[in-house]
């Protein structure tokens, strides 16, 4: 299967104390159509930076300061601002975590929604108007045609959620970069939402990658899991493989934090610390000062290589195959 | 009256025509959690308000070591809201931007004139410090730190002033799962050592089972189910409690459970006169009896559950 997206090797930069640091360092991995990947990790480990990087959205002085995006085979990254204007809602789209900051207060929903097909030239006028509702309906909002005229306040955090989705589909985009679509939402709100996604990659080939700090909430999703950690991919692999044997320390200790709700009660365990700044990240194995099992070896910095079921880890304690 | 140190006696509250809280009663004794689950809009944060005496119900009686709060006199009442903390959801909004994390830990000692000076500095030190924060942040200002240091500066403040009892609103939804569990950790052992009550406010099934040995379902501002944790959560009975739990996501891939997509509560309807889920459920008995008529809390299975079709397996 050709890939949808291959970004290779991308680096991000940002403004550290002395001079730049390595938000984001040597990522790579890819997404076919259709397909449903999940970037995971804690805060502050580069996963919002990665994605805005996709999108050409970082906040300047931010920068890619190495590495390849390249989508349906053009890479975005040598792309001309123009060019990539075009791209952007059209091919790849995003939505972030608090639609309110995303969504303009002075514009009924529908008529944002119909600004997007207008931009890209879809639709004009009445015909605009009748897909914008359309696309209220597709992403499962009740009585589509009143609620066009609905403000953004006027609406519930679940609805501004699916709101947000009409936009980043509104041009049909082949790729879909979802930054934390359902952390403020209702667990049953959530579920819908996830519902939806996983409806809009069947029926239309859509490819997801889906940014979380929650390895829980992706087991039923993702079709691959990232787990990301102070800027670098730690582990990859296949989602099934990857919850029923974690390799690297970094994964069990984010999937033993998640609260469970099968099984004997057993309370979520802690990682101790927190992800360091960038620019103040240890040499070799960044996860070493918080890791259980870190050792000597782990002074040097631990390669991405491949361990068993198709997995990818990068410790020094994970066997390779 | 019971000897318990909360008690909310069918509790009722009204702004103008909306009816957030619907007859709702309670008991919390010293030392326990009550975990108040349901979404957004349910009542849950109305509820904490009104146990807190920040609001006046519209009927029945909240009840704080045995005294009605609505009938205390101001200064008794500001002396018992010592007892009793709010922590609330999102710690960046409740803490002072303009104001060190000291000062904002420091604010009911100043209040309740509980301490001053060096023995003040030394208190907050502490109280920093029982919350597993270095004292150093004492001189930070919020924007400064992460968002599970300000939930831990929140509860140093709620701590200060010694309380019994905390009402915990939605405590761990803004932090990440990591920084969750701690949070989740340091609870259980502040209550432990200081032999806090809690009501603990949450939508999230999994996060309330950390706390609580008792939870109550809140369903548009009344209880649909309650009973001890294991029953209510483990195997809930009520229909909206049984959605509930299918929304929160396994960890496993593939694992096997109940699925429930709940529709959305249809735009501008008015509340049923019968049971408030009528509108939305799923289950294959509901008919017209659950729209007419309320059904009462009654006892099923090892707990209290409000449905006409409890003993319908489906």
């Amino acid at each position: 299967m050709s890939a949808l997206l291959g970004v290779e090797a991308l680096s991000v930069a940002v403004p550290a104390r002395d001079g730049e640091a390595r938000a984001v360092e040597d990522v790579s991995f890819t997404i076919a159509p259709g397909e449903f990947v999940a970037l995971v990790g804690e805060s502050g480990g580069g996963k919002s930076l990665t994605a805005l990087a996709l999108l050409g959205l970082l906040p300047p002085p931010a920068r890619i300061a190495a590495g390849h995006v390249r989508l349906e085979g053009r890479d975005l990254v040598t792309l001309e601002s123009a060019a990539l204007r075009a791209v952007r809602g059209r091919r790849v789209a995003m939505t972030f975590q608090e639609p309110l900051a995303s969504l303009t207060p002075v514009l009924p929903v529908g008529a944002q929604v119909r600004e997007v097909l207008e931009a890209h030239r879809l639709a004009r006028g009445a015909e605009a108007r009748a897909r914008a509702v359309a696309l209220l309906d597709e992403v499962g909002i009740p009585d589509p045609a009143q609620r066009y005229d609905a403000f953004p306040h006027q609406l519930s955090g679940g609805l501004r959620q699916r709101v947000l989705l009409a936009l980043a589909l509104a041009a049909e985009p082949a790729l879909l970069v979802a930054d934390e679509p359902t952390t403020a939402l209702d667990v049953t709100v959530q579920a819908q939402v996830l519902a939806l996604l996983q409806r809009l990659r069947r029926d239309r080939g859509l490819g997801v990658l889906f940014v979380t700090h929650d390895l829980g909430l992706v087991a039923e999703q993702a079709d691959r899991v990232l787990v990301m950690y102070a800027g670098r991919i730690v582990e990859a692999g296949p989602t099934a493989a990857l919850f029923a044997r974690p390799a690297h320390p970094y994964t069990r200790a984010l999937l033993a934090a998640v609260p469970r709700l099968d099984g004997p009660p057993a309370p979520p365990v802690p990682i101790p610390g927190a992800v360091p700044a960038p620019g103040a990240w240890p040499p070799g194995c960044r996860f070493a000062p918080r890791c259980q099992a870190a050792h000597d070896a782990c002074a040097a910095s631990p390669p991405l290589r491949p361990a068993a079921d198709g997995h990818a880890a990068a410790c020094w304690l994970v066997p390779t195959t | 009256m019971s000897d318990a140190l909360v008690e909310a006696e069918r509790v009722v509250k009204r702004y103008g025509t909306v009816c957030a809280v619907d007859d709702v009663s309670f008991t919390i004794d010293a030392g326990e959690t009550l975990a108040l689950v349901g979404e957004s809009g349910s009542g849950k944060s109305t509820l904490g308000r009104l146990v807190l005496g920040l609001e006046a119900p519209t009927g029945g009686r909240c009840r704080v070591e045995g005294d009605d709060l609505a009938t205390l006199p101001a200064k008794a009442l500001r002396a018992r809201r010592r007892r009793m903390q709010l922590v609330p959801q999102d710690p960046a909004a409740a803490l002072d931007p303009r104001r060190t994390i000291g000062a904002s830990v420091a604010e009911g000692l100043v209040i309740h004139r509980l301490a001053a000076g060096e023995a003040r500095r030394r208190r907050v030190a502490a109280l920093l410090e029982e919350v597993g924060l270095d004292p150093a942040l004492a001189e930070r200002y919020p924007h400064e730190c992460s968002g599970g240091q300000r939930q831990r500066a929140c509860l140093a403040r709620a701590l200060a002033v010694e309380p019994v009892f905390l009402v915990l609103d939605e405590p761990v939804t803004a932090l990440d799962v990591s920084v969750q569990a701690q949070v989740l950790a340091l609870l259980a052992d502040l209550q432990r050592r200081r032999g806090l009550a809690y009501l603990f406010i949450a939508h999230d099934l999994a996060v309330a089972r950390q706390l609580a040995a008792r939870v109550a379902v809140l369903l548009r501002g009344r209880v649909c189910e309650e009973g001890p944790a294991e029953a209510v959560l483990g195997r809930p009975r009520h229909p909206y409690t049984r959605a509930l739990r299918s929304a929160v996501p396994a960890p496993v891939p593939g694992a096997a459970r109940e699925r429930i997509l709940l529709r959305d509560e249809p735009p501008g309807r008015a509340l049923p006169a019968g049971c408030r889920f009528a509108g939305r459920c799923w289950h294959p008995a509901a008919d017209g009896s659950c729209r007419d008529e309320a059904p009462p809390l009654r006892a099923h299975e090892g707990r209290r559950a409000a449905c006409h079709h409890l003993e319908d397996p489906r």
